[in-house]
């Protein structure tokens, strides 16, 4: 066996990117992954058994199963459980990580892993233990000819032209600002806050309860017909669907992440209930035919994200809203470097596809920004370019002729151990 | 993290050339290959005594091109913060247009770090993404105080 030759520009190398929502994998290369696959995983218990061993020393434990892909993990099964296997954008469970990789090269890739170089991306705050730990997996049991791992902010920054900027990530599980200078992160600068996509979420379902919407999956509609603006909805329940807790709050988060993603809209200024009462309502129908229109709630509900103070909840006063993620990061750099940094604050994650997210940004670090300090907020016009910021920039960097020279290669693996990661990836 | 490019040797050179020579090129400009395999030098523009130096680099950032990256080294006389003096000093100007293609940026902005260790002796360093940074004044401003 020849192994892992990767010469002239065609590397055929692959590009994985996690994020807390979903996982994106293709060709270096390309312009957009080819599979987008969420991070969740759901979760059965192979045997039935599991119950009648109670009482044994120590029960082996039943083999699992695993079903990955939204076709799989969407459908309705009895005691299947949904969970992550991704903590803070950083991999926690490696059983299933590497049941997720297994399924990407057989069904999304459909090739052998041991012909592809891969450059992953990785969270800025990622530990040493967890990357050597990467690597280790990636050579030992994927046998990949070559890899590298990479920082997602500082692939964003390149992809937007840039080799110092502020990169925020807003994201699904939170929003973070972190500092690249000179093509490098700046560990110190690293700002996270749980305001992001699933915290606006969370106020939809609030909403929806003080508005006394009841919200339904589509899993458990059998039939349903058409209803007049706000009566109540006619509709018809599946019979003997049995989910667990995860599958039924996954499926409700779901229907409230697409009324998020069409009704929603961030206020120009801060939140005035004056100034909304004028702004056009939006028309929604939920999955079971209920539907009305939303007007200054679709504003009220991602306030939040901007200024915590009017979440309800105590917790809410201790979180930093997006405008002062970015203060903060900025605030705990260098002064030499914070115009550079003001001057490119890069806005990337799906959670910034909100309506008007860019703009009330640019007004609310307008206000802070020192006057000296020119501010540049930079978003990208397309969702696939937001969304897939880190990949695209991935695809463009694992292609290039000149960057096989700075793959880690099996042959450096062997000689120099998990360890080589860590020099050659900093 | 950079993208691993080559820079062509005669870059280098002129860049030696240009450190030991000082009012010999106003600037150098260099430019990624069209095969995206080395840096290259684009272009280079000779002193012109009889040119006022605002006038030439104006006329040199008019003939940037929209789209396209562009890594500069500068020959440029700023005066001194303190003494008000005019000083000689090289500087380093990166060139990459936020309306350029994403691929074009993605290339350029990790190629820079490769140049920049190629080029020993700059210690500024502008980055410009649109022509609000080129401006004159910022810019030389900038180059006095070092950053």
């Amino acid at each position: 066996m020849s192994g892992g030759v990767y010469g002239g520009d065609e590397v055929g190398a692959l590009v994985f990117d996690m994020g807390s929502y979903s996982f994106r994998a293709g060709y270096a290369g390309e312009d957009t992954p080819k599979a987008e696959i969420p991070t969740h995983v759901g979760v059965v218990d192979d045997i039935e058994m599991k119950m009648e061993t109670d009482g044994g020393d120590t029960p082996a434990p039943p083999d699992k199963k695993y079903l990955i892909d939204t076709v799989y993990m969407k459908h309705a099964r009895k005691d299947m459980e949904l969970v992550s296997f991704l903590k803070e954008g950083m991999v926690e469970n490696w059983d299933i990580f590497e049941k997720v990789m297994d399924y990407v090269y057989s069904r999304s890739i459909k090739s052998e892993s041991c012909l592809h170089p891969l450059l992953m991306s990785e969270p800025a705050w990622n530990t040493k233990n967890k990357r050597e730990k990467m690597t280790e997996i990636m050579f030992e049991k994927y046998n990949i000819p070559a890899f590298f791992l990479c920082k997602n902010s500082v692939l964003s920054a390149f992809a937007n032209g840039r080799s110092t900027a502020l990169i925020l990530d807003s994201g699904a599980t939170h929003t973070s600002a972190v500092p690249v200078y000179d093509g490098y992160v700046l560990t110190q600068g690293i700002v996270k806050s749980p305001l992001a996509g699933e915290f606006i979420i969370q106020e939809c379902r609030k909403m929806m309860e003080e508005l006394g919407v009841e919200v339904v999956p589509p899993y458990l509609i059998s039939s349903k017909e058409a209803v007049p603006d706000k009566q109540p909805p006619k509709w018809k329940k599946k019979e003997n669907v049995d989910v667990t807790k995860s599958f039924a709050n996954y499926m409700e988060k779901d229907v409230l992440q697409d009324f998020a993603a069409s009704i929603l809209q961030v206020c120009d200024s801060p939140y005035d209930p004056s100034v909304v009462d004028t702004m056009p309502s939006v028309h929604y129908e939920f999955p079971n035919g209920y539907n009305q229109d939303f007007s200054s709630d679709r504003f009220k509900v991602c306030e939040g994200l901007f200024d915590p103070s009017i979440v309800k909840e105590a917790q809410g006063n201790s979180m930093l809203g997006v405008g002062h993620v970015v203060t903060t990061s900025v605030g705990m750099c260098d002064i030499d470097i914070r115009p550079s940094l003001y001057g490119g604050v890069i806005v990337v994650g799906g959670n910034s596809l909100i309506n008007g997210f860019t703009d009330r940004l640019n007004r609310d670090l307008g206000n802070k920004t020192p006057p000296s300090m020119r501010l540049k907020v930079i978003a990208a016009a397309s969702s696939a370019e937001r969304r897939f910021s880190s990949w695209i920039g991935g695809s463009i960097l694992a292609s290039l002729g000149s960057f096989q020279q700075m793959w880690v290669s099996k042959q450096e693996y062997e000689e120099g151990g998990k360890g080589c990661v860590e020099r050659k990836c900093p | 993290m950079s993208s691993g490019m080559d820079v062509d040797s005669e870059a280098v050179t002129l860049y030696q050339e240009m450190k030991s020579n000082k009012n010999t090129y106003r600037c150098i400009l260099f430019k990624v290959s069209d095969d995206k395999k080395k840096i290259e030098v684009d272009r280079i523009v000779k002193y012109d005594q009889d040119k006022d130096q605002e006038t030439e680099y104006n006329e040199i950032i008019k003939s940037l091109p929209p789209l396209e990256g562009r890594y500069i080294v500068w020959d440029l006389k700023v005066p001194n913060p303190k003494s008000g003096k005019d000083m000689d000093k090289l500087a380093f100007m990166s060139w990459c247009p936020d309306d350029g293609p994403i691929s074009g940026k993605m290339i350029f902005a990790s190629s820079k770090d490769g140049l920049k260790k190629k080029l020993q002796g700059i210690s500024t360093c502008v980055d410009c993404s649109d022509l609000d940074d080129t401006q004159y004044k910022a810019v030389c401003s900038k180059i006095a105080h070092g950053h």
